[in-house]
């Protein structure tokens, strides 16, 4: 029995020994740190929400369509996609000659410049053509001699240009004609308003032209159509702008509250601060201002409560510009009716 | 006090002690006696499980010298004078047994045949119990072990965690790091009661069947020497 005891005894603090070198500290898990991911809560309405788009479009199954920042629409149009029919401001192909209208009173600076020239090579009767083309296309530049010239040189193996209809020179011929016999004498700057309206009674008075007609009674601006808003495909929605395409999240409420929070000072004295709710309707305007004082709907009960709410009204004026409010919501965002909760920690 | 120091010091991990040392100083009272006693069984078991593989190969060695002289053709009467002078086992003490009791119903000239077979066949079963008993012996103590072991260690490892528990509800903190140390000091217990029970069943189950092995043996060797007495009992009659 001597013989089993001791060899027991040995194996086991053997055992032991082995057991406390080897298990002496266990291996700690290799656990890779994940980096923090930032959250961002995201109201469900701006996935749920009918986007504005097109009824026959192909559905994307792209839920971030209707979170996708649309661009800043481009002038003159108003339907999202690449609708071939984007343009809803017609095409005014009279419009040319408003534009010559507009004209007409534009290039009397230069006719002094280039009046002279003109009688030694072509006849006065020509020049308003030219002049006409001129501004045309090149309306926008002050100074048509230069280029009057040029396009003369270029049109004259072919007089008249393609776009003008052949009847049109005739009627402001005369005007012309006067204001040759006028500028030498004239200053320029003077006569600039004068002569269109006498160019009107002119033609008025000289014979009846539908065209001419046509082109005084349009009054509008021409315009070339609407662009293209973009050059993307017209997502699934609806044509009409039902519901709110674009609504605050709720970060953005959030933030507009944090900051009026933060400028609130408790009136003196007051109790119970932090169980009363103003309801205040801010105006602001799209640079994040006010438009006006805020108006407090209802004074919260209690003594203090004309206090707290005026309060109130103060901490909404101090942090008044509040630029953080994004641009393109500007339409949700311009009355905003909070319930403004006093912070309870005073 | 700085107060960042302080949250410092409150949000520091504790510092974990996971060697088998630290984990039997942490563990409770009875955690630590259960232990203790599975650790004295073990040893205690190999101790047995030694001693017995010792035993029995040196009995089977014995029985095979004893065979070998038995069958050599030598007289049994001085056999039996050479293995009188020392302590016997196995075969050698039933052959002294029953020759024992073949002389004393010799003895003082009288001759009694009358029942000598029946005397001499309960002598050789009362030495036959007698070596089995002495082979078996402490083999309940394996069989005792093997299945109370896990229990005994699951007692404590249910212990433990219980007492761990409680010291979580105490400090009011559920992180991992805190809960770790305890629940490993308590399955401690129940490997420690694993690791004695499982030889212990094995060398049971082992030492038993040689055991009856080794009975068997001797079980044929009784009745071969009681048939040889009985030839001579017959012949002198």
């Amino acid at each position: 029995m001597r013989i089993g005891l001791t060899t027991s005894v040995i194996g086991h603090v053997l055992l032991f020994a082995w057991g406390f070198a080897s298990f002496s500290g266990a291996k700690p898990f290799d656990a890779a740190p994940v980096d923090a991911l930032p959250v961002d809560l995201v109201p469900i309405s701006d996935v749920s929400q009918i986007a504005e788009g097109n009824k026959n479009a192909q559905k994307s199954n792209n839920a971030s369509q209707a979170k996708v920042k649309t661009p800043v629409p481009r002038p003159d149009s108003q339907r999202v996609g690449a609708a071939k029919n984007d343009q809803s401001t017609p095409i005014t192909e009279k419009a040319t000659d408003t534009a010559a209208a507009k004209s007409a009173e534009a290039p009397p600076p230069p006719p002094p410049k280039a009046a002279p020239p003109k009688p030694a090579e072509t006849p006065p009767a020509e020049k308003p053509e030219e002049t006409k083309t001129a501004a045309l296309e090149e309306a926008p530049k002050a100074d048509t001699g230069e280029i009057a010239e040029k396009i003369k040189e270029a049109d004259k193996p072919a007089p008249v240009p393609p776009k003008l209809p052949p009847v049109k020179p005739k009627p402001p011929a005369p005007t012309p004609a006067e204001d040759a016999a006028d500028q030498p004498d004239k200053t320029p700057a003077k006569p600039v308003k004068e002569k269109p309206k006498q160019t009107q009674k002119d033609s008025k008075s000289e014979e009846f032209d539908p065209n001419e007609m046509a082109a005084l009674l349009n009054k509008v601006d021409p315009s070339g159509g609407g662009d293209r808003e973009s050059d993307q495909e017209a997502s699934l929605g609806s044509e009409n702008r039902t519901g709110p395409v674009a609504e605050m999240s709720q970060s953005e409420l959030d933030a507009l509250t944090a900051a009026v929070t933060a400028c609130f000072n408790p009136p003196v004295g007051a109790e119970g601060v932090d169980q009363m709710v103003v309801p205040l309707r801010v105006t602001f305007t799209i640079d994040g201002d006010l438009a006006g004082p805020p108006e407090i709907k209802a004074i919260p009960a209690g003594p203090a409560g004309q206090a707290v709410a005026e309060a109130a009204v103060r901490a909404v004026q101090r942090c008044a510009p509040y630029p953080f409010l994004p641009k393109d919501k500007f339409d949700n965002w311009q009355v905003v009716n909070m319930n403004f909760t006093p912070p309870s920690s005073y | 006090m700085n107060p960042v120091e302080l949250t410092q010091n409150a949000l520091a991990a504790p510092a974990v002690e996971v060697s088998i040392w630290a984990l039997f100083w942490q563990a409770s009272f009875v955690v630590k006696a259960v232990m203790l006693g599975l650790l004295a069984a073990s040893v205690w078991c190999w101790a047995i499980i030694v001693d017995k593989i010792v035993a029995y190969n040196r009995a089977r060695r014995s029985m095979d010298r004893f065979e070998k002289v038995f069958w050599s053709g030598q007289s049994l009467e001085e056999l039996y004078r050479s293995l009188t002078a020392r302590s016997n086992e196995g075969l050698a003490a039933i052959f002294v047994a029953a020759m024992r009791e073949w002389k004393r119903s010799h003895e003082a000239g009288r001759v009694s045949f009358q029942g000598i077979t029946d005397r001499i066949g309960k002598v050789i079963d009362v030495t036959i119990s007698r070596e089995m008993e002495r082979l078996e012996a402490r083999l309940i103590f394996l069989a005792t072990v093997g299945s109370a072991g896990p229990f005994i260690g699951l007692f404590g490892t249910v212990w433990g965690i219980m007492s761990s528990f409680q010291a979580i509800a105490t400090s009011k903190n559920t992180s991992l790091v805190v809960v770790a140390p305890a629940i490993s000091e308590a399955l401690l217990a129940t490997a420690m009661g694993l690791a004695a029970a499982i030889p212990a069943v094995l060398a049971y189950n082992k030492l038993s069947a040689d055991a009856a092995k080794l009975g068997s043996r001797m079980d044929g060797f009784a009745d071969e020497f009681a048939a040889i007495l009985s030839r001579q009992i017959d012949d002198r009659s």
